[in-house]
């Protein structure tokens, strides 16, 4: 008996049966594997698990320790293409019928569809409204709402992408209950043409729901662009419903596919065409008449087939009698012993039967077997032995370029220029100017030259509103708060945008184009390790960004507690708010060495690596690994329009909050830098006497191990707890930044390599700022949860900065206090990281 | 007082100004908070929609 983990790449099996029970075995169905379908396994991760296989046209990741749940039966030759029944491109079902009446009546439509199936896309292109477009699962949880475009009184409800109606996930429950309790108008049901097998489950639920479904083939450019065919006519026919062909990417069909949805709104209900094996049929109408009877008549058959499959949330919805729930589990168990399986896996199998026999009548695969574009790239990208390299390059070029070459270019511009004495327009004399600069600090000649006479001169923001102040003979008091407070610090902030945008917009083609969903596959193994799935990288990958979106992404994972721990977790790598603080370290205190942000980003990993396997030995987290069933969409090469608004988007939001909420930060910063109490009593003081730096000293001392004892370092970090940008407007206001050099300079006498790096550190594993800290507390649901994470998070900073401080400082030669702490949190690490595993 | 007023124009009136933005900032942030966005707005944000509080409706656009 061959296992489907035992089989090799190239190889292509059938599968006999599928062993193991509950969640992961309904999995393993609902996403296609089911008793007689071919699979052909395609290769496996660098690190030898998981594999990814091809069933039912599409590919699949699979753990092998699921995989050596299935039974397989070897088959060399792939069963003959179907032959298609001629071609009708037939566009609608409506085609002939009296025109809509558009703005009778208002009409409620369910956009419900795959993860990947193009439905944001069509949301947008139905409704006209702007949302965020990524290419793998998990980018919209909750339902959004749109009005169709057109239509006086028709809305649309965007649901989240699911693969079927049971109730695994957050998002499976919120549409489930969406379309059973608010019961839309009609659902307009986006298959991805493309992979119409996975896709036609879903389908065949929503039929049973007594609700008009049209289907939208997606995609359908793609399709014939393959040389495939879709006979629709016949799909429609087969389904019981309309059918329409769309393309949402290029915005063909869609009047079509609304208007077809705002007329089945009014139509005959959609009574499904499949019918299950007889005698499952036979306890469904028992079902229905012994505990259903009192529901109206359409919505019956969805009820009888969830109570069928024992769905505890329906038992409860329905609110049956023990009495009635034990009737009911005779039938149940009787046909079960019959059939030789259990409830859920024979519905699953009969629908991919039925599913089957459609794909049979009404597609014809062209190229059925033989290796797509995006195969042969990911036979270079998840190579074995050249996927981990291929990734850490492409990271290391990501933030090579955004932050040491392009972006700091552009960068040094921002803070010399735009925040500083000012620039050239268009660079055109500056360099004769510099020259002229030198010659004067040489003293070879006599009079400073005018920039202004070597070209166009733009003076910066701080000469430029410095002068306009005191050309209306402003307090000398409000320049400095004006000048030395808010342009200093929001200046300090801004003047990393151009970092910004371009590390956006490569984060934005790398999501866009597919990528992503592959690094979840090839982390998988590492992640396993310490007992969190590659899913958990994706809210990691997209906290690169900005951590609020990464820790609600991780509602994505079923597993409590692996989703506890990615909240957790996700946070320690570098988000974009953390750049200007990379940013600025590398730039003043490492003179822009190359090695300084990849080495923060790895940082950021192998923080959560440690943290996993640390965690994953206490008695709160053990237990087994979740599943890993994950589908690797197909790359496509995205829209320069998606990759540019993507970028615009979180760039905006960049400036936005250095506009708000670091510019607040700045106003507070200054007022306790600059105001104290002194020998004339209270008011504006030397910066050392300042009621922030009294503050500050307080709390000073608890840094000194960590290499950074002085004030200004203690209240930066904490004012980062706001917002990561403030530690660099911080830093720019008490090191007296008149432009960007002179905070480096400040910063340049303050910090030693060691203690810059410790300090980088600390900053980017602590708590991060309010925001994100307010997703954690929502997202844990718990008080306890809550104040460990952010403890864990503060705690592990400090331990991480002190040793790598105390470790530096002990191979130049340097032993104290400090030296012995490390040593035992060292040793207390190391033994946290090797120790067995708890039992649970 | 009109001389005070005369001799700090300059001063109150940027004075102000500034403190016209930072209370415009100030409402700008409470308003994005109720409708369920973190203080920063939501542009941007890769999980605006799936903020608790969160149900937009789009405006009627033109038709195709």
């Amino acid at each position: 008996m061959q296992t489907l983990k035992e089989t090799k790449p190239g190889q292509i099996v059938r599968v006999t049966k599928i062993g193991g029970s509950g969640p992961v075995k309904r999995r393993i169905m609902e996403m296609g594997l089911t008793k007689g379908v071919e699979v052909h396994v395609r290769k496996v991760a660098p690190l030898g698990d998981p594999m990814e296989v091809t069933v039912r046209n599409y590919q699949l990741s699979l753990r092998k320790a699921d995989a050596e749940l299935i039974e397989v039966a070897v088959h060399s030759k792939a069963a003959a293409p179907p032959v298609l029944m001629g071609n009708v491109p037939v566009k609608t079902a409506l085609a002939g019928k009296p025109p809509v009446d558009k703005g009778k009546r208002p009409v409620k439509i369910a956009l419900a569809g795959n993860p990947n199936s193009g439905k944001t896309t069509l949301f947008n292109a139905l409704t006209g409204s702007n949302q965020f477009v990524g290419n793998w699962p998990g980018v919209t949880v909750e339902k959004i709402e749109g009005r169709l475009k057109g239509y006086e009184d028709a809305s649309v409800t965007d649901l989240p992408g699911i693969y079927s109606l049971s109730p695994y996930t957050p998002e499976e429950v919120v549409a489930r209950n969406y379309l059973t309790d608010e019961r839309p108008d009609v659902i307009l049901n986006i298959v991805d043409a493309t992979n119409l097998e996975r896709n036609l489950f879903l389908t065949t639920q929503l039929t049973e729901l007594g609700i008009p479904v049209v289907v939208a083939l997606n995609m359908m450019d793609i399709v014939r662009k393959n040389g495939d065919r879709v006979d629709t006519a016949r799909l429609a026919e087969e389904l019981g419903c309309h059918v329409v062909e769309i393309s949402a990417l290029k915005g063909h069909g869609i009047t079509v596919a609304a208007d077809a949805a705002v007329a089945a709104a009014d139509g005959v209900k959609t009574v499904p065409k499949h019918s299950f094996s007889g005698g499952v049929e036979h306890t469904l109408a028992h079902i229905e008449e012994a505990v259903l009877h009192s529901l109206p008549q359409e919505r019956q058959r969805f009820f009888a087939v969830k109570l069928f499959e024992r769905d505890r949330k329906i038992i409860e919805k329905l609110n049956l009698k023990p009495e009635q729930v034990a009737h009911i589990e005779q039938d149940i168990k009787r046909r079960e012993t019959e059939m030789g399986d259990d409830s859920e896996s024979i519905i699953t199998a009969d629908r991919y039967r039925y599913i089957d026999s459609i794909i049979e009548d009404c597609i014809n695969i062209r190229n059925r077997g033989v290796l797509s574009a995006s195969d042969k790239i990911d036979r270079v990208l998840t190579n074995r032995i050249l996927a981990l390299p291929i990734f850490a390059l492409v990271m290391f070029i990501v933030y090579f370029v955004s932050v040491t070459t392009v972006g700091s270019i552009a960068t040094d511009w921002a803070n010399d220029g735009v925040f500083g004495d000012g620039w050239h327009l268009f660079g055109i004399g500056s360099s004769a100017y510099e020259e002229s600069v030198a010659k004067f600090t040489d003293g070879l000649i006599a009079e400073e030259p005018d920039p202004s006479a070597f070209g166009v001169w733009i003076p910066g923001v701080p000469v430029f509103l410095g002068n306009m102040l005191k050309a209306v003979n402003c307090a000398e008091w409000l320049q400095s708060l004006i000048i030395d407070g808010i342009v200093a610090g929001v200046g300090a902030v801004l003047g990393f945008v151009p970092q910004m945008f371009i590390l956006f917009m490569f984060l934005a083609f790398l999501e866009a184009c597919g990528y992503m969903a592959r690094i979840a596959f090839i982390m998988d193994r590492i992640f396993r390790r310490f007992g969190l799935s590659g899913k958990s990288f994706i809210p990691i990958l997209i906290g690169t960004g900005c951590g609020v979106p990464g820790i609600m992404a991780s509602r994505t994972i079923e597993n409590d507690r692996d989703r506890k721990m990615t909240v957790i977790t996700t946070t320690f790598i570098p988000c974009s708010a953390k750049l200007p603080i990379i940013a600025l370290i590398a730039g003043a205190l490492f003179d822009g060495a190359w090695w300084v942000a990849p080495s923060a980003y790895f940082a950021g990993i192998a923080a959560i690596v440690c943290s996993g396997i640390i965690l994953k030995k206490t008695k709160a987290f053990a237990g087994d690994v979740a599943p890993f069933v994950m589908e690797l969409p197909a790359y496509h090469w995205p829209t320069a329009v998606n990759i540019m608004r993507s970028m615009w988007e979180r760039g905006w939001s960049f400036i936005k909050k250095a506009g708000t909420i670091v510019l607040l930060a700045t106003i507070v910063v200054w007022f306790a830098s600059d105001f104290g109490w002194g020998e004339g009593g209270f008011g504006m003081v030397d910066m050392g006497d300042s009621i922030l730096a009294r503050a500050g000293g307080i709390i000073a001392p608890l840094f000194a191990p960590l290499g950074w004892g002085n004030w200004q370092a203690a209240v930066a970090a904490i004012t980062g707890l706001i917002a990561k940008e403030n530690v660099v407007g911080t830093l720019g206001i008490l090191y007296n930044a008149g432009d960007g050099a002179e905070t480096w300079s400040g910063l340049q006498n303050s910090f030693g390599g060691l203690a810059a790096y410790s300090f980088l550190l600390f900053n980017l594993l602590c708590a991060p700022c309010a925001a994100a800290i307010g997703a954690i507390r929502r997202e844990m649901n718990n008080a306890r949860w809550f104040f460990g994470a952010i403890g864990y998070q503060c705690g592990l900073a400090y331990i991480v900065s002190l040793c790598v401080y105390q470790w530096g400082t002990l191979f130049s030669g340097r032993f104290g206090a400090g030296t012995v702490a490390a040593f035992l949190l060292t040793g207390g690490a190391l033994y946290l990281l090797f120790r067995p595993a708890a039992r649970k | 007082m009109v001389a005070f007023l005369s001799n700090n124009a300059g001063t109150i009136f940027a004075g102000l100004i500034l403190l016209g933005i930072v209370a415009a900032i100030i409402v700008k942030m409470c308003s994005d908070r109720k409708k369920g966005c973190c203080a920063y707005g939501c542009g941007g944000c890769g999980s605006r929609d799936s903020c608790e509080k969160r149900r937009r409706v789009a405006s009627e656009s033109p038709p195709n």
